[in-house]
């Protein structure tokens, strides 16, 4: 449907735009400029900071334009000077108050309060009078308030509000005594930082960053996060070799999360250069013996030596990391010794809903404009907070129907205009109620819940005109994956369109670049030399007994209990030291780019990978290229055919895998199996009411994030200190416990 | 050419070419007898760079890193650290501090522009200005070299007063 | 305390004298009630068009039609529609409607009803300010006696006209009195203005079509549809029908609230005559400031001698408004300095913080006019007074920042000799008073 064109005159030159734009963004779309600080696409309207204003024709007053509609025959003026005295006088009482202590801030030399003065400011200071003053604290960890700062935007608040659905921080006092707080003085929210992302002024802080470099000192570095499958762009800052902080892209020049980063993806950069990193390569030259420093060269070649030794190989990649180095270890196992098997370790091995997949994947930003959602399991508040916030802007801003089915409420379930809430571990019955309506009385009774509530759900999706999006999580087993996939064929005449919940930032990925791969338990029993990028899960872990096996390789950042096993370990570089693709649960693939050197000796997994693939013999012809690596992933997969890095460079134009789809495939041998095991569900159960605290997953302590300390904190229970002016890493142990005085002593000094 | 000649030809060629000399015998002497007598040096003097601490000997520098934006030669190094103790246990002036302030006299310039920069009057330019050393490394001085509080000031130095006029090319010979 | 009416009938007074004049019977026995039964034999049109006639205008300080304001209402909406009363009196030296409020509920109830009938509304809100808690009972008690006599509920009157009524009281912020704040208020979120437009009797109270007015606008509907729009105009001027209450207060001997026809002449006898004189008989009147603090005070020479009519024109004219009808009389004695300042202090205080002049403007001119009392004044400190008030002035989210400027502008433009007298002995300590 295209816009209606309507005629916009501003400073006396005329324009053709869309009806009902916002003003603002006309204006600074076509070059004429006007600041603004509480304006924020996307956000509800504030029209607080009183900085846009601007004269249009036939109004009476100055009109702030972040509120103003574009109709037809507007005739708007942004300079005047009456509007310059206006701009000047909102700078200039912004700045009464607001303390000039730019050269300790830690927003100085990107806050948009400076830029904006510098721009539109007066020079003559008339303010002399004392200024309201409030001491710098702590809300958190990890977000740290410098109160008088605050230009009271409340961009903090209506984030908070509308993409976190948390409301852990809200404006507190009147007039000018206004500060923006939380409730008790402490924040127990999802830690997310976006308020201090969006923060124009240094207001609200990143605790981790805290006080450590300048801004300009950093190099940015466009990349994409390592956590979760949502794939969110991010600006790695580094300063000499060292990882400072991580930030969202700007607003405007932004990938698929806009300013929107998840407490991971922010502030969990502390494993880069943390001091545990595995520094050399390491060997156990005799079973029982101790991993010893080593050079490259030896392991390479002690490795080789052992692998060619064995019987028969495996090789395990982990989804966590990039596109090319799975694809390598993919190639080692095909190329490098006859029958060796390769598996992925996953939570969650999508194998079956891609081999399936009958509709399209659907991207972030079509769940922000989808009519109807309907998320199976999973847990997205938690796991994929990109996705969960744009679910939420879609219920709040887009009138989407939410139909949640879950057997755990959580912070979505409130926003669901439909929250079906099943008994626990049933979520798989939902998927088979809605493939096979004569067995929904059955898996009705099995989630617990009315024959009613299906039909509810089954309505509001068959009335939805615009695009209905099918989300799930891991909790679907093979058959209902495979169910899942194939659901969208059976409403053809609608835009359905699918949105895998997947585990890790490369799951999807993995499970292209490894077709034919088998269970990790069957390729670790099967062989007697493995080689593992990563580490297992522990559930693997236990199951595998490397210790038993007579030869094991690891690369990994960190001696983890996979690697503590191995007879080898080679240190691998971290994604911020290393270059290649990660491919989202969106089908995008985006670009990881190399922000700093490798630390110590490492190097990237699939250098590693096929330093040993040519000390066996076969030559990939990577020549230490990663662009050639994905030469090869894109000569050798269907689905990437075609791709180069130079194609993937511009991050606000994802490039989307093609994944085949598969239209009509028959599905009835699942569904049956599907129908025998729900049948198999117990009757009664009882229901999950209690809703889990806000960050129990994403303040977990991993072998990753654990190497933030501020993570500890917030993993035991996020105490509140009785000192909120010092960082609460100088009053608690890891554990939580309060520190004992002259332990605090020590730590400070 | 007879040897007298020759003897008056020379004795004249030695009197008009030390006549300079001779004429300035007994007028008033610019020769510094540096470094058994002290050099004045004008206030403003530009030497080694001094780093402040206020009236309780904390430090001044809150690592803004202005200095080492102004820099032209790009050869001020810092890293700042937050001090979140109390003032009094502090080792700078406010909770965010300089840990490593250096700068590189290999590549400084002397322009002065981190003394313009600094927003606390917290680097100023000392006139320390022997810095001649054996080894190019010890050309890099660590925040120890710079301290006001730790810099060893030469005695081979004297500041002019303000009203004393130092400047011989203005000064009438 | 002087509580009558000059000039005319008593008519928002009328029970204000009347022992029990709250209670139902007594309300009753004095005619009440009968405008509603006529008006639920008018259509909905008759109705606004009667209101439209009678020229009433608002009164709780803007002055916008009521009529046209009803009729705004979009009548054919599905979303159910609200009518919000605005008992939020909070504007200095206002107190008419306390007055309403305590000794005649029944009137508001009525005219309550009468508009819930011609809007098609089902739920009305009483909005107190804080301070009236106490006043709150006396309002639930005759919520409690309509309802059993049938005046409040379903089937009212035998009708099928429902109308539900119920009290909510603020925490005491002067801007709930701006409607959209109060809104916000009565929604339970902070009380903040909102965005205009879209305007409340489009998308108000809980996104639904929503008429917000004033105690004495909605007290004087029932007299409106007994006379007649046009009788009850004619009591009036053209533009401004009616009578109106004034909150007399300050340096008079006979302080009240009185209620006058529209156009009543002059403003002179007013103060000197029917509110007795000056307090003290030596002091001469210095300033009045007519319509609540939120407009510009008028020096005694505006007003002695100058035929000033009570009215919108008339007060316009003279160089002020009608405001909310808050009569403030200020004999020669007040410091106009000191007076300013408390104001300034109090806009300060009661902003809500939302928008950057409001909010920053007003706290520092506090921070100027602490200063100038302490002795600190500067001769420029007045220019630079007028070029703060201009930059809040037309440029706040709300009119709390356009009246706040009104109000000090207003002072400072007036009254300079006072002001010289402070920023011109700089350091002398001119302040006469500890504040």
């Amino acid at each position: 449907m295209a816009e209606e064109l309507i005629k916009v005159t501003i400073d006396g030159q005329e324009f053709e735009v869309e009806k009902g734009r916002p003003l603002i963004d006309v204006i600074n779309e076509k070059g004429f400029g006007v600041p603004s600080f509480c304006y924020y696409a996307d956000l509800e309207l504030q029209a607080s900071c009183r900085m846009c204003l601007v004269r249009i024709e036939k109004m009476p007053k100055l009109q702030a334009s972040c509120v103003i509609r574009c109709t037809d025959g507007m005739e708007v003026t942004t300079k005047s000077e009456e509007i310059e005295k206006a701009q000047r006088a909102m700078g200039e009482f912004l700045l009464a108050n607001h303390p000039l202590d730019c050269p300790v801030c830690d927003r100085g030399g990107e806050c948009e309060l400076q830029e904006v003065i510098f721009d539109w400011g007066d020079v003559e200071e008339r303010f002399d009078e004392p200024k309201n003053a409030h001491p710098e604290k702590f809300l958190s960890p990890i977000v740290a308030n410098d109160q008088q700062r605050c230009i009271l935007c409340k961009r903090c608040t209506r984030v908070c509000h509308e993409w976190m659905g948390e409301d852990a921080i809200e404006a507190g006092n009147r007039g000018s005594n206004t500060v923006i707080g939380t409730y008790g003085g402490w924040l127990n929210c999802s830690q997310c930082g976006n308020c201090i992302e969006v923060c124009p002024t240094g207001t609200l802080l990143d605790g981790v960053y805290r006080h450590e470099t300048r801004p300009w000192e950093l190099d940015q570095t466009i990349t994409t996060c390592t956590y979760c499958s949502d794939g969110c762009q991010l600006s790695v800052g580094s300063r000499a070799d060292e990882v400072h902080r991580i930030v969202a892209r700007d607003r405007y020049v932004n990938g698929i999360n806009g300013e929107f980063l998840c407490i991971k993806g922010r502030f969990a950069h502390g494993f880069v250069n943390h001091g545990d990193r595995i520094k050399t390569p390491l060997i156990r030259y005799k079973k029982g013996g101790k991993l010893i420093p080593s050079t490259w060269d030896d392991a390479i070649a002690f490795a080789a030596e052992r692998i060619k030794e064995s019987k028969k190989a495996g090789v395990v990649a982990t989804s966590r990391l990039t596109n090319e180095t799975v694809h390598t270890l993919k190639r080692f196992a095909d190329e490098c010794r006859d029958g060796t098997s390769y598996a992925v370790s996953d939570t969650y091995d999508l194998a079956p809903f891609f081999e399936n997949l009958s509709a399209p994947l659907c991207t972030h930003k079509e769940i922000r404009f989808a009519e109807t959602i309907v998320v199976i399991g999973g847990d997205v508040d938690e796991e994929q907070p990109l996705t969960a916030k744009q679910i939420r802007q879609a219920v709040r801003n887009g009138g989407a129907n939410l139909i949640l089915v879950n057997d755990t409420p959580s912070r979505l379930s409130h926003q669901a205009s439909q929250f079906i809430h099943v008994n626990p571990g049933t979520v798989e019955a939902f998927v088979l109620a809605l493939a096979d309506p004569s067995a929904a009385d059955m898996a009705a009774a099995k989630m617990g819940i009315g024959r009613a509530e299906i039909d509810k759900a089954r309505e509001t999706a068959n009335a939805t005109k615009g695009d209905l999006i099918i989300m799930f999580g891991k909790e679907l087993g093979a058959e209902a994956q495979a169910v899942a996939a194939n659901l969208p064929s059976r409403h053809e005449n609608r835009n359905v369109k699918l949105h895998p919940l997947a585990g890790y930032c490369n799951s999807v990925g993995a499970s292209d670049m490894m077709p034919g791969r088998k269970p990790v338990a069957d390729v670790v029993a099967g062989s007697d030399a493995l080689l593992i990028a990563g580490s297992l899960s522990d559930e693997e872990f236990a199951a595998a007994d490397l210790a038993s096996k007579p030869f094991v390789a690891v690369q990994e950042l960190f001696l983890t209990d996979t690697a503590a096993a191995a007879d080898v370990v080679f240190p691998a570089a971290s994604f911020a030291e290393s270059d290649g693709t990660y491919t989202n649960n969106d089908g995008f693939v985006q670009r990881v780019r190399r922000a700093i050197d490798p630390v110590h000796q490492a190097k990237p997994d699939w250098m590693i990978t096929s330093l040993l693939a040519s000390e066996l013999g076969a030559d990939f012809g990577y020549s230490f290229s990663a662009s050639a690596v994905f030469r090869s992933i894109a000569e050798s997969h269907e689905a990437y055919e075609g791709l180069r890095y130079p194609d993937l460079k511009d991050e606000t134009r994802p490039v989307r895998v093609k994944h085949k789809l598969v239209s009509g495939a028959d599905v009835s041998g699942a569904v049956a199996s599907l129908r025998d095991r729900v049948s198999q569900f117990p009757d009664a159960a009882d229901k999950i009411t209690e809703e889990p605290r806000v960050g129990h997953k994403l303040h977990r302590v991993t072998t990753m994030t654990g190497k933030t300390p501020q993570f500890h904190l917030l993993a035991n229970g996020n105490p509140k200190p009785d000192d909120l002016l010092v960082s609460p890493l100088f009053q608690f142990n890891p554990d939580g416990s309060p520190k004992k005085e002259e332990e605090s002593e020590v730590a400070a000094g | 050419m007879s040897v007298i000649s020759e003897v008056l030809r020379s004795a004249k060629a030695v009197i008009s070419g030390m006549k300079t000399t001779i004429s300035q015998i007994p007028k008033e002497k610019w020769t510094v007898q540096y470094p058994d007598v002290p050099v004045t040096v004008q206030p403003r003097y530009r030497g080694q760079h001094l780093l402040h601490v206020d009236e309780m000997g904390k430090e001044k520098c809150v690592a803004c890193y202005l200095c080492a934006a102004a820099c032209p030669s790009d050869c001020i190094y810092i890293e700042a650290e937050d001090d979140p103790r109390p003032y009094e246990d502090r080792i700078g002036r406010d909770e965010r501090y300089a840990k490593v302030y250096n700068i590189d006299y290999g590549r400084c310039i002397f322009c002065g522009y981190c003394v313009e920069a600094c927003p606390k009057d917290a680097i100023t330019h000392g006139y320390n200005f022997e810095l001649s050393v054996y080894n190019r490394a010890d050309l890099l001085k660590t925040k120890d070299d710079l301290l006001i509080t730790k810099q060893k000031q030469s005695d081979k130095y004297r500041v002019a007063l303000s009203s004393e006029d130092v400047d011989s090319e203005f000064k009438e010979v | 305390m002087e509580i009558k009416a000059i000039g005319c009938e008593p008519l928002q007074l009328k029970r204000m004298h009347i022992e029990n004049g709250h209670t139902l019977d007594v309300y009753r026995q004095t005619g009440g009630y009968e405008s509603l039964k006529k008006a639920m034999n008018m259509t909905s049109d008759q109705i606004i068009d009667e209101v439209k006639a009678s020229a009433l205008r608002g009164r709780g300080g803007a002055g916008f039609p009521t009529g046209m304001k009803w009729s705004f209402v979009p009548r054919d909406s599905p979303k159910p529609k609200y009518i919000v009363c605005n008992a939020d009196e909070s504007e200095p030296g206002t107190f008419k409607d306390r007055y309403l409020l305590e000794r005649d509920p029944h009137a508001l109830i009525e005219g309550m009803l009468i508009g819930a009938f011609a809007l098609g509304v089902e739920t009305c809100y009483i909005y107190y300010r804080g301070e009236y808690k106490y006043l709150i009972e006396i309002m639930d008690r005759a919520i409690e006696e309509a309802r059993q006599a049938n005046l409040v509920g379903k089937n009212i009157l035998g009708s099928d006209f429902n109308c539900e009524f119920y009290t909510h009281t603020g925490a005491g912020a002067y801007i709930c009195g701006e409607e959209t704040a109060l809104l916000s208020s009565l929604e339970g979120f902070r009380g903040h203005p909102r965005m205009k437009p879209p305007f409340p009797a489009v998308e108000g109270l809980y996104a639904c079509p929503t008429v917000v007015n004033n105690v004495e606008t909605l007290t004087s509907v029932p007299q409106i549809i007994e006379m007649g729009g046009k009788e009850w105009q004619e009591l009036g001027t053209e533009k401004s029908g009616g009578t109106k209450l004034w909150s007399v207060s300050g340096h008079v001997k006979k302080p009240g609230v009185y209620e006058l026809p529209m156009g009543y002449h002059d403003m002179e006898k007013f103060i000197l005559e029917d509110c007795g004189g000056m307090l003290r008989d030596d002091k001469k009147l210095k300033a009045c400031i007519p319509g609540g603090s939120s407009v510009y005070a008028m020096r005694a020479d505006q007003i002695i001698g100058k035929n000033v009519t009570l009215d919108y024109e008339g007060l316009v004219e003279a160089g002020s408004m009608v405001g909310s009808g808050g009569f403030i009389v200020i004999d020669e004695t007040v410091d106009m300095v000191d007076s300013t300042k408390n104001l300034t202090e109090f806009y300060k205080h009661e902003s809500c913080g939302w928008c950057t002049p409001c909010r920053e403007g007003t706290d520092w001119l506090v921070k100027i006019f602490d200063r100038i009392w302490a002795g600190g004044g500067r001769p420029e400190d007045a220019q630079l007074i007028l070029d703060l008030c201009d930059n809040i002035e037309g440029k706040s989210f709300c009119p709390l920042g356009d009246a706040a400027a009104w109000a000090i502008q207003g002072a400072v433009k007036r009254f300079p000799e006072d002001f010289k007298k402070h920023l011109l002995q700089n350091g002398n300590g001119a302040g006469t008073s500890g504040s």
